[in-house]
């Protein structure tokens, strides 16, 4: 028997929508690394760090990120994340593909009785 | 009494128990590993450093401060286990395995279909394996006439679409299996056409 375990559903699901979230992040204003981890785990989007990293550089290889780096007085330089024209495009129609999905699976959800 | 090391991270240095260096490494390492089928690996792995290195200015309360396990642990700890993340990106980069199987090809066929089948197993141009069965017919006097009909005999014709899908090497799944229906459909339609107009030259 397979054991499904509801931490590696929701993982799945989180998987799913962090881009969009890191995108959504980002357009409000530019945001270096620890302040874009630093949201994601208020809002209990992320466990572990390490997510993030592969995610980031994919967007950017994508050219719907850049990045700059900018000198720290506490630390070494921060890379700052600010999104491309192009990203805007994505963002926006990710947030479309999101709202419809979100209204399917509401209306799946509390119609099935 | 605890050795302790100088290390570089991001172009920071830190004081860390040798002990706890040893660890920290092995932790690099194994993030190398978990991610040398991802592109921009060496980005991913420098970035990772310097959160490492900003995680460490934070616990540093003076500049004689010596990581300790309690600190490397943490740090691990937040930025996680690369299988904890990796799963993900792992599954895109799994190539599918395809087993290729020997069968003879009912549909390129001049006697038994042994060629085209060898053809499809080795990915060479039919015509060439039959130019060598024929070379080797010729020059074996009769020897390679027997191994013909043992492979003709042993060799499965393949029969269904999934069998020719194995015998060209090619994945089995439901978009393939569509495609060849429909080349076999086209092939159909064309010789009821041709047998058609046969009959229309007849009449």
């Amino acid at each position: 028997m397979i054991v499904m375990k509801i931490e590696n559903t929701t993982a799945q699901m989180r998987k799913g929508i962090l881009e969009f979230c890191i995108l959504s992040l980002i357009s409000g204003r530019d945001l270096y690394t620890s302040e874009i981890l630093e949201s994601l785990k208020k809002g209990k989007m992320l466990v572990v760090e390490g997510t993030v990293y592969p995610l980031l550089t994919r967007l950017k290889n994508a050219d719907l990120l850049q990045y700059r780096w900018e000198e720290s007085t506490s630390g070494p330089p921060r890379k700052y994340y600010s999104i491309t024209p192009a990203g805007e495009v994505f963002l926006t129609e990710l947030q479309q593909a999101w709202s419809d999905l979100n209204k399917a699976v509401k209306s799946i959800t509390q119609n099935k009785k | 009494m605890n050795k302790t090391v100088n290390i570089n991270l991001a172009s920071t240095f830190f004081h860390i128990d040798e002990s706890e260096y040893t660890k920290l490494k092995a932790y690099l390492k194994k993030l190398e590993e978990g991610f040398k089928n991802t592109v921009g690996k060496e980005e991913i792995l420098k970035d990772i450093e310097a959160r490492i290195a900003e995680l460490f200015q934070e616990i540093k309360t003076n500049s004689d401060y010596v990581i300790s396990e309690a600190d490397v642990e943490k740090i691990i700890a937040v930025l996680g286990q690369p299988e904890d993340f990796l799963s993900e990106e792992e599954e895109e980069n799994v190539k599918e395995t395809i087993y290729k199987k020997l069968f003879r090809d009912p549909d390129d066929n001049y006697i038994g279909g042994v060629a085209s089948g060898l053809g499809h197993y080795f990915g060479i141009d039919t015509s060439w394996i039959r130019l060598i069965w024929l070379l080797l017919v010729v020059f074996s006097g009769g020897t390679f006439i027997m191994i013909y009909l043992l492979f003709w005999m042993l060799v499965p014709v393949a029969e269904t679409t999934a069998d020719k899908l194995r015998m060209k090497g090619k994945p089995i799944n439901v978009s393939n299996i569509e495609k060849k229906l429909k080349k076999s459909l086209m092939k159909c339609l064309q010789k009821s056409k041709t047998s058609t107009t046969r009959k229309l030259e007849i009449l």
